[in-house]
């Protein structure tokens, strides 16, 4: 059985009420943004290990300027200029051998990229739906190619298949995935 | 698409699979960026490919264990949920630096606020309190999983963004937590509320429960009731049954004045020169008792009952019946009764029943809801879309011969999808697959019928002639009477289906917001026994209807 901790005992003293409402907003509006936001930063930065660290700076950031934050205006929006400013900032402080793209091409899909990127939460409930219509094996791929729990090579020993033909295999899976996230949003709307 | 923009896109695929997972040659990587320069149609499909990707890495582990449905998961197949990240360390290595850095914004933002996070407190074991009973749509503020069923929580703070939970207390006290809601456990019998709402429902005879907020203590006398905390700190009170005493205190803690609610009162305490309580009404829907107002889960797929009925009969109109929105002349001896899952149940129903005779079906209804006949969406500008300000839909196979289960489905679905006549078989495409979506339209103060065909959903028309229907709201403006008779020909029936004949069937009721805009729930009826869930692209999960002169 899980045990969740609370992550406070009752001994700790009760935080000012001004501050646990700006925290409160902030969680609240942070972690609606947080895919939308860590899709933008990956999208620029294909290296996950190093979109992870950009994530968590710019995490960092949107707190410690959430009082400039307008309220009412759109806080992707925002987190997503602070964010684009913080993939600069990662591609100026470290070695150049680390970077996929070049400038241009960032600046390219960073320009391209809608503000609030209205189809993410749409396409992530689409495919939550997709999943459905996979196979028991492709479910399970997924679930072990993005669990990070192994590398691709080691869950290619565990299904004994070599490492080139699970990766065609997931690229088929998510071929197929990207179709019908691409058709379900129409689909949904049959209901 | 075109057969060169597939192959463009399988191109790019390629390149950017190989490219998140590490594998992409220095060459491939170059033609690739290649691509991303030259052409803004690969950029947006690259960027497609992205959002993918992260929502896959968002929904490792539950989501794909159990394809996420909100109560029809099936608890073989969940695994359970990580442990809350800033948790004595017990973050999941599988949502791994995602939760890391949640965590580290939440750590950061208590480091902030001056409430540090001492190590003795994270190095002992507080005590467990609580099991989850019940969990839907529910996400901690700081894990993208869902929330599992029996789940223990200990001692201390807990934050949901989003759902309903539902914890047994060690004391059996029942307590119902609807997001956005910051609570903290103290004891078994004693919870602070900070923000949200809750509601309790407790025993007397195991002692006292107290819920804190911070400007009232609220002592349950073996009850149900219902606290609310709004941003100001201001807390309401609400008792639905036996009683309650409300202390409200001064800012140093003091009590200040006190009442005893009981069943049916409200009351609000407010912060403005002092303490100050005074009575509200008392509303139904004040404390959970409506479907979450929560856009990040698409209400599309937010089915809140338990889909348990395989078969509705289909039993003989009387001779004589006005469609006047009573049902009291029906012949309601094949009436099925379905309702959301707890605490929606009172709330969240429909008795539904339909009866035939040579000319027409008829289809009556009683629906439990909190907003009735409020459907503003504008058939004309967004028909499809209808559905979602709240509406009855029942689907049909007006024809014997097509059989039961319905062999048709719309093309999308699973082992079809190599099928070059996926989807456009004459089983997939009969004219005689009726959708019927019934609604209240408030705009214009007049009942609704439109339709759809086939399992490919064609031909729809919005504005059908030669049926009846009325709409009738309840007294207390907590639901209403629909009243249908709709001529077969209208179904392309070519007559009358015949006592004993086996149809497919299904039914959704959707629930709106209080605008009567935004979908909120739904509930869903009629499914082949055989299949694991009411599946509306294909026909063989549909249930089904039997013709009878009577109920036997």
């Amino acid at each position: 059985m899980t045990v969740i901790e609370g992550h406070r005992s009752q001994q700790m003293p009760p935080p000012d009420l001004q501050d646990l409402r700006l925290h409160d907003e902030f969680m609240r509006l942070y972690s609606q943004a947080y895919l939308s936001v860590f899709a933008f930063i990956h999208t620029l930065v294909p290296v996950k290990s190093d979109a992870d660290d950009i994530m968590q700076q710019t995490s960092m950031v949107l707190w410690q300027k959430f009082s400039q934050f307008e309220k009412g205006s759109s806080f992707v929006h925002w987190a997503q200029q602070v964010a684009r400013f913080e993939v600069l900032t990662f591609r100026r402080t470290h070695a150049r051998d680390r970077h996929v793209f070049s400038d241009d091409v960032v600046e390219l899909l960073a320009s391209d990229h809608s503000a609030d990127n209205p189809l993410m939460e749409e396409e992530r409930v689409a495919l939550i739906e997709c999943l459905k219509r996979m196979t028991p094996d492709e479910r399970e791929l997924l679930n072990r190619c993005y669990s990070g729990e192994a590398e691709l090579k080691q869950i290619a020993e565990k299904v004994g298949r070599t490492p080139t033909s699970l990766y065609k295999w997931l690229n088929r899976v998510r071929q197929a995935l990207m179709q019908c996230v691409g058709r379900r949003p129409l689909e949904a709307r049959r209901t | 698409m075109s057969p060169d923009n597939e192959h463009v896109n399988s191109e790019l695929d390629t390149l950017i699979g190989a490219l998140v997972n590490g594998i992409a040659t220095p060459d491939e990587t170059k033609h690739l960026e290649h691509l991303l320069r030259a052409d803004a149609a690969a950029r947006e499909h690259y960027r497609r490919y992205m959002n993918l990707h992260v929502a896959l890495l968002g929904l490792s582990g539950v989501a794909m264990n159990s394809a996420y449905a909100p109560l029809d998961r099936d608890p073989a197949l969940t695994t359970l949920p990580s442990a809350r990240a800033w948790s004595a360390g017990k973050a999941r290595k599988r949502w791994g630096i995602i939760v890391f850095a949640t965590a580290a914004a939440a750590v950061l933002v208590l480091a902030l606020l001056g409430t540090h996070v001492r190590p003795d407190v994270l190095l002992s074991k507080p005590a467990s309190l609580a099991r989850i009973t019940r969990s839907s749509g529910a996400r901690w503020i700081d894990d993208a999983q869902s929330i599992a069923v029996d789940s223990r929580l200990t001692q201390g703070l807990f934050e949901l963004s989003s759902g309903l939970i539902e914890l047994t207390m060690d004391n059996d006290a029942t307590v119902l937590l609807q997001a956005p809601v910051s609570f903290e456990l103290k004891t078994s019998r004693r919870v602070a509320l900070r923000n949200g709402h809750i509601v309790v429902r407790a025993d007397k005879t195991k002692g006292d429960f107290i819920v804190e907020t911070v400007h009232a203590t609220v002592t349950d006398l073996g009850t149900e009731f219902g606290v609310g905390v709004g941003p100001a700190g201001d807390t309401q009170v609400q008792v639905f049954q036996g009683i309650v005493v409300a202390d409200w205190k001064a800012q140093d803690g003091k009590s200040v004045g006190s009442k005893q609610i009981t069943a049916g009162q409200a009351i609000s305490i407010e912060s403005n020169v002092g303490v100050n309580a005074h009575d509200i009404p008392f509303t139904e829907d004040r404390f959970i008792r409506t479907f979450p107002e929560d856009d990040r889960v698409n209400p599309a797929l937010a089915v809140f009952n338990k889909t348990a009925l395989e078969t509705i009969q289909v039993v003989a109109a009387p001779l004589s019946l006005s469609i006047d929105g009573n049902l009291a002349d029906w012949n309601l001896s094949g009436q099925f009764q379905s309702k959301c899952v707890a605490p929606y149940d009172t709330t969240y129903f429909v008795d539904g029943a339909m009866m035939h005779d040579a000319e027409y079906l008829y289809i009556g209804a009683h629906v439990g809801d909190p907003f009735p006949m409020r459907n503003s969406r504008d058939v004309a500008a967004a028909p499809d879309l209808i559905w979602e300000g709240g509406s009855v839909v029942v689907r049909l196979s007006t024809d014997a011969a097509l059989g039961w289960p319905l062999e048709g489905h719309s093309g999308y679905v699973g082992d079809y999808r190599g099928d070059p006549l996926n989807g456009r078989r004459p089983q997939d495409t009969s004219e005689k697959i009726v959708h019927l979506i019934i609604w209240y339209d408030k705009r214009a103060e007049q009942p609704r019928l439109a339709l759809e065909f086939g399992m490919d959903y064609h031909g729809r028309i919005n504005f059908p002639k030669g049926w009846k229907g009325v709409f009738k709201k309840d007294d207390n403006e907590h639901g209403y009477t629909l009243e249908y008779a709709i001529p077969w020909k209208l179904l392309n029936a070519k007559s009358a289906p015949r006592v004993g004949d086996v149809l497919a069937t299904s039914w959704l009721v959707h629930w709106s917001d209080k605008q009567g805009v935004r979908p909120r729930g739904y509930l869903v009826e009629f499914k082949n026994p055989s299949e694991k869930r009411v599946d509306i692209l294909w026909g063989k999960t549909f249930g089904k209807a039997i013709f009878r002169a009577n109920t036997n």
